[in-house]
């Protein structure tokens, strides 16, 4: 074990080696943005001349916006200038010590879930032998995975090892023109998953960037890219299903997904940043753009998501329909608790004869939360025989929470068709008596009903995760009713 | 200062600002300039609002706006169908024609005869089409309905625009107040007598009391190249009904705003609307519901015959506060799309504070029925009556709501010739 | 003859459902059609009624000596072709009265005769209604629109004692019926037996072809007539099920 500690140090510690640019010293650099910060990031990175160009630009564009206003959020500003924009992994030592540092709360969560002590530690930043477990399963993975021609690893190795893929595929799908935060994130990003599975090639597991240790501490602009080259597929799980420590108040990430003809990817999150305390303090700020274009004909792009945590989550992960036949899929449970804000939902954009796109999302809030939907379908002129079809259902459960609709219906062509639906429920007490008479206690009627509300999308992720992700539904909602 | 100079150019000045003052005086010259002022600095909307995402007035900002003549057409008028029994009261380019019109009562003034300025607060509307007609309405209907007034007996309120220049202006604002236990009904009718194009806007406020009730249908046929803009806006106290009907052949552009506010307990709304975008027709309506008050209940079915390179618009809010538990909402929106450049958007939204209520809402876009049509022609219909019978199904659903069934039927007629439908529907 | 297929495939998309289907109908005959789910029951009556997107990849369709596939849904039921529906089709805002007279002027139209007066196509429908207990009021009420599965099944063996047509195709009309409905039913439908017309009956169960007896029973598996015989073919399914034949087709094929 502890050669393998050290060489964990190791490799590490290789990141430092590359120094820093003179003008800041440290591993963490100083708040604020300006145009040498963004030169600093991509030299540290050493990365090749066109992603500095491209940065570059990014910062400039987003020199020209304004942040967005428009959803239905409400959140004190945000000093962008008052951020750190890039913080380099932690060194052993860093973290907390051992777990009896870490917030007791967090512990009690992650003993509900019933998460081995190892993972524990590994979840809550304790810098400790947990992680060095999972590289050497990462890497035994690897080695398998390498020998089909996929590519998993850092968004930064991919620079370096892959850069021809990345300068192919990089901002064609979330271009970093798209939107104030796409911007800065194409601007600062300091790292993410980079996943390339080759045509004809079905990757054998599920991809995870649990399994990768440099995933944590990629900071708040992380950014992933996946492409499935033809025929390809792949299923990509973000996150993992308990609540994460995080000091950053701030998340940009950005996803880019490219599904070339007849190849499949699905992409499965679960959610569950540090949502504030009760009372609304703390929290994170999850602003994110993710989006897949299906570029070639049958070629499926499939979201799901389960999001719980965040103060304020912004997250319309979108596919792009260009190819004929192809199809997109969008499923969503999003729970609002206590002072919790999400605004949430997808972008269909039907360009491709014959495409197809499926939405159902299901909002839950509780307490004072306010849980919004916001979808586009968009069918243009081109895409022949479209089919979209959206169910939007809420659940209200507390006496000062909303939930709110927001759809966009847009069609040029009538041969398409756009269907949504859109309603709203609550618990009632009808159906708690019933369950109580049955011996059901309160907390686990409603977590049975919630559940139940949300099967629909319960079913479409992964097994394991779904295990997981519906003891957390219940957690999330302790204390919801009663 | 480049913007008045647009204005000048565009036929607006502070000269009809003064004589609409003088035709209606109800509003003193002062509230008009200030009006007229606001809309000259006022941005125009653009698409970038979110309000006009899909509607821009580009084309308009620039257009030249004229004055409007008095009339002395007395008719006939060509192509008005209707047969008008019960008391009806005639506008002809903005003036009200008395000599047509049914004797004024208590319950029906005209505007510009009304002394004290009740109802009126300018504040209130002041966007940009709001300030206009500020500015320079010249008339309107102020309706105080104290009698019970059943659908089949509506009093009429006829707009007629006899335009002799493009562009001609019709600036009107009513108001209609319906007295506690007072059941009633109105009808309001734009329409367009020749073959020129023609402007105008309307602000409509509507109050009901207690337990009153309102069945208003609102009807435009204007020319194909005006642009209209109607605001109306209820608000409906405990108990109280509205049953709202608009019905548009459409127009270059058609822009209904129209508000319920259901402000005491057990006030209930029912919101139906069809419009018939041909050509190049766009017609934009937003609806808003405010579910206030406990136990407030609101149904909505907006349709849209869509065909040729016309776009239609449905957006649709409600809204169901904290303090609304035990409301209900349901909201419907149906568009069929017949020509491959047709264009439909739907935002049909929830806005929901309260857990103790039942929402629902559904919004669909597409072409006919397939299952529908191919059982049709399952039973010998030919493919094109099957369609025709499908699409004239479509509207009379909406239809159907109409009690008044001498007007369902000229209604009927006037859609099947609107839509060139050539089969007989007469199921008699 | 009535009706021959000889050969018949069909596919929705890429997906073959009937392969190779045979089938001969007399004139007068009733023609049962059993066959477990997914066999392609609904499908051929689908193809014969002329839907659209069920694309006819081999075989030929000869009806009363046309070749069918030439026509469309319409022509097809001038021709006399009438389907009755699994799930009949809701028609919001268009009355039953008006598709009712419609498709009988439709008919008499084709047939060079003048439009039906009023007067004597309501004596026409009251009649019809009072065979099948169908209440007035349900004339003017929108096709299907908000009616039980009953009433919609009622509601289409009114349409076929209405235009009289000869090859009917009666696609699982008896599911969702009860005991009483079932018997109205099938006494309309016995009601129209006629040495010049022809019946198909597609059904999973026995029970409707107690009431209307069937001169032929054909067993179809997996797009494929695998058995054919006469009524006590029905007892025997009833008793043995599908399995037995179903073995046989697979040793056929083998």
């Amino acid at each position: 074990m502890k050669t393998q500690n050290e060489a964990l140090e190791t490799l590490l510690a290789q990141d430092y080696e590359h120094g820093f640019v003179t003008e800041i010293e440290s591993d963490t650099f100083e708040a604020g943005l300006n145009e040498s910060v963004v030169r600093a990031i991509s030299k540290k990175k050493n990365e090749p001349e066109f992603m500095l160009a491209w940065r570059l630009k990014a910062f400039e564009y987003w020199q020209s916006l304004k942040e967005p206003h428009w959803a239905h959020l409400h959140y004190p500003a945000i000093d962008y200038q008052a951020l750190s924009y890039y913080s380099a992994p932690k060194t052993p030592g860093q973290g907390p010590k051992d777990l009896s540092e870490v917030d007791p709360k967090l512990i009690e969560t992650y003993n509900k879930l019933g998460i081995p002590l190892k993972e524990q530690e590994w979840l809550a930043g304790v810098a400790v032998d947990a992680v060095f477990d999972s590289v050497s399963v990462a890497t035994t993975f690897k080695a398998k995975l390498n020998e089909m021609g996929i590519l998993f690893c850092s968004f930064s190795d991919a620079v370096q090892e892959h850069p021809e893929l990345i300068q192919q595929y990089l901002g064609t799908v979330v271009p970093y023109t798209d939107n104030f935060f796409a911007a800065l994130n194409a601007a600062v990003f300091s790292d993410g998953s980079f996943v390339y599975i080759p045509p004809g090639v079905r990757c054998p597991m599920e991809l995870s960037t649990y399994f990768r240790i440099n995933a944590k501490s990629t900071g708040q602009f992380e950014r992933t890219l996946i492409i499935a080259d033809k025929d390809a597929y792949v299923s990509y799980l973000e996150g993992c299903t308990a609540p994460q420590r995080d000091e950053n108040q701030l998340h940009a990430a950005v996803v880019e997904l490219v599904a070339l003809d007849r190849a499949q990817i699905k992409y499965s999150t679960v959610q569950n940043w540090y949502p504030g305390d009760e009372n609304g303090l703390g929290g994170i700020y999850n602003f994110v753009t993710k989006r897949g274009e299906c570029r070639g004909p049958h070629s499926k792009i499939s979201w799901t998501q389960v999001e719980t945590g965040s103060a304020i989550t912004w997250k319309y992960p979108s596919v792009i329909l260009k190819g004929d036949h192809s199809v997109g899929e969008f499923y969503s449970v999003a729970l609002t608790n206590h002072h919790q804000q999400a605004d949430t939902g997808t972008k269909m954009v039907h360009l491709g004869e014959y495409s197809k796109s499926t939405v159902i999302s299901k909002g839950i809030s509780a307490g004072k939360a306010q849980n919004t939907y916001r979808g586009l379908v968009k069918i243009a002129a081109s895409a022949k025989g479209a089919r979209n079809y959206t169910q939007c259902d809420s659940l209200l459960m507390g006496t000062e929470c909303g939930a709110h609709t927001f759809p966009y219906l847009e069609s040029k062509n009538n041969t398409a068709r756009v269907e949504h639906e859109a309603s709203t429920s609550k618990i009632s007490e009808d159906q708690l008596f019933y369950l109580a008479q049955r011996g059901i206690g309160t907390e686990d009627a409603v977590s049975m009903i919630v559940n139940g509300f949300c099967k629909a999308v319960m079913k479409t992720l992964p097994m394991e995760f779904a295990v997981e992700a519906r003891k957390l539904l219940g957690l999330s909602l302790e204390g919801a009713i009663g | 200062m480049s913007t008045m100079v647009l204005h000048e150019d565009r036929g607006l000045d502070e000269k009809q600002v003064q004589k609409a003052a003088l035709a209606c005086p109800v509003w003193p010259l002062k509230q008009r300039l200030h009006a007229f002022q606001t809309w000259q600095t006022l941005p125009v909307p653009s698409v970038r609002d979110e309000a006009w995402k899909y509607t821009s007035l580009a084309r308009f900002e620039k257009l030249a706006l004229n004055p409007n003549k008095a009339s002395t057409h007395r008719g006939p008028f060509k192509g008005f169908p209707f047969e008008i029994k019960s008391p009806a009261f005639y506008f002809i380019n903005g003036r009200f024609a008395a000599d047509l019109s049914s004797p004024l009562s208590d319950e029906i003034r005209i505007l510009s005869q009304t002394l004290a300025p009740e109802n009126v607060d300018l504040a209130q509307n002041s966007g940009y089409f709001e300030s206009l007609n500020s500015a320079l309405f010249s008339d309107g209907a102020v309706l105080e309905l104290q009698k019970n007034r059943n659908e089949e007996d509506p009093i009429y309120l006829v707009f007629l625009h006899d335009a002799d220049e493009n562009l001609a202006m019709q600036h009107l604002r009513h108001h209609i107040r319906v007295k506690t236990n007072v059941h009633s009904a109105c009808v309001l009718m734009d329409w367009n007598l020749n073959d020129i194009a023609d402007f105008s806007t309307q602000i409509i406020d509507i109050d009901l009391e207690e337990k009153a009730e309102l069945n208003c249908l609102h009807l435009r046929k204007p020319h194909r190249s005006g642009y209209h803009y109607t605001k109306t806006s209820a608000q409906l106290a405990a108990e109280s009904k509205l049953i709202h009907f608009n019905l548009d052949f459409g127009a270059k552009l058609v822009r209904n705003e129209l508000t319920v506010s259901l402000l005491g307990e057990k006030a209930r709304c029912e919101l139906n609307g069809l419009a018939l975008a041909l050509g190049h027709d766009h017609i934009d309506n937003h609806t808003q519901i405010r579910h206030l008050a406990a136990e407030t209940h609101s149904q909505e079915h907006y349709r849209g015959i869509i065909n040729d390179k016309a776009v239609n618009i449905f957006h649709g809010h409600i809204l169901v506060a904290a303090t609304a538990p035990q409301s209900n909402a349901e909201q419907h929106n149906k568009n069929i799309l017949l020509s491959a450049q047709a264009e439909a958007y739907a935002q049909p939204q929830l806005e929901i504070y309260n857990k103790e209520v039942q929402c629902t809402h559904g919004a669909t876009i597409g072409d006919l029925d397939e299952e529908a049509l191919f059982y049709l022609r399952s039973r010998g219909l030919s493919d094109l009556i099957s369609r025709q019978l499908l699409i004239l199904g479509f509207a009379h659903n909406l239809l159907a709501t109409i009690q008044n069934i001498p007007l369902q039927h000229v209604l009927e007629t006037l859609i099947k010739a609107e839509l060139a439908l050539t089969f007989d529907f007469d199921t008699e | 003859m009535m009706l021959i297929i000889k050969d018949l495939h069909v596919s929705i998309g890429d997906k073959a459902i009937l392969k190779g289907l045979n089938l001969s109908i007399n004139p007068g005959e009733v023609h049962a059609i059993m066959g477990p789910n997914g066999s392609g029951k609904s499908t051929l009556a689908n193809v014969l009624a002329g839907r659209e997107d069920y694309q006819i990849t081999q075989g030929s369709i000869e009806y009363q000596g046309l070749d069918l596939t030439r026509l469309s849904t319409d022509e097809r039921a001038l021709q006399g072709i009438f389907m009755s529906f699994q799930y009949p089709v809701e028609i919001p805002g268009v009355s039953n009265l008006y598709l009712l007279k419609s498709a009988l002027n439709a008919q008499r139209k084709k047939q060079n005769l003048p439009e039906i007066d009023a007067m004597d196509f309501l004596n026409i429908v009251r009649e019809v209604m009072k065979q099948l207990q169908i209440d007035e009021t349900y004339l003017y009420r929108d096709v299907n629109t908000g009616f039980s599965g009953g009433e919609k099944k009622r509601n289409e063996i009114l349409q076929l004692l209405l235009l009289k047509p000869s090859l009917c195709l009666l696609d699982e009309t008896d599911s969702g019926l009860d005991i009483d409905a079932l018997r109205i039913v099938a006494d309309g439908i016995n009601l129209i037996r006629d040495p010049k017309r022809s019946i198909i009956v597609i059904t999973h169960y026995q029970r409707l072809l107690d009431h209307v007896v069937p001169d032929v029973v054909h067993i179809l598996s997996a797009g494929k007539m695998v058995a054919e015989g006469d009524r006590s073919l029905v007892a025997r399914l009833e008793a043995e099920g599908y399995e037995p034949f179903l073995e046989k087709k697979t040793a056929g094929a083998a």
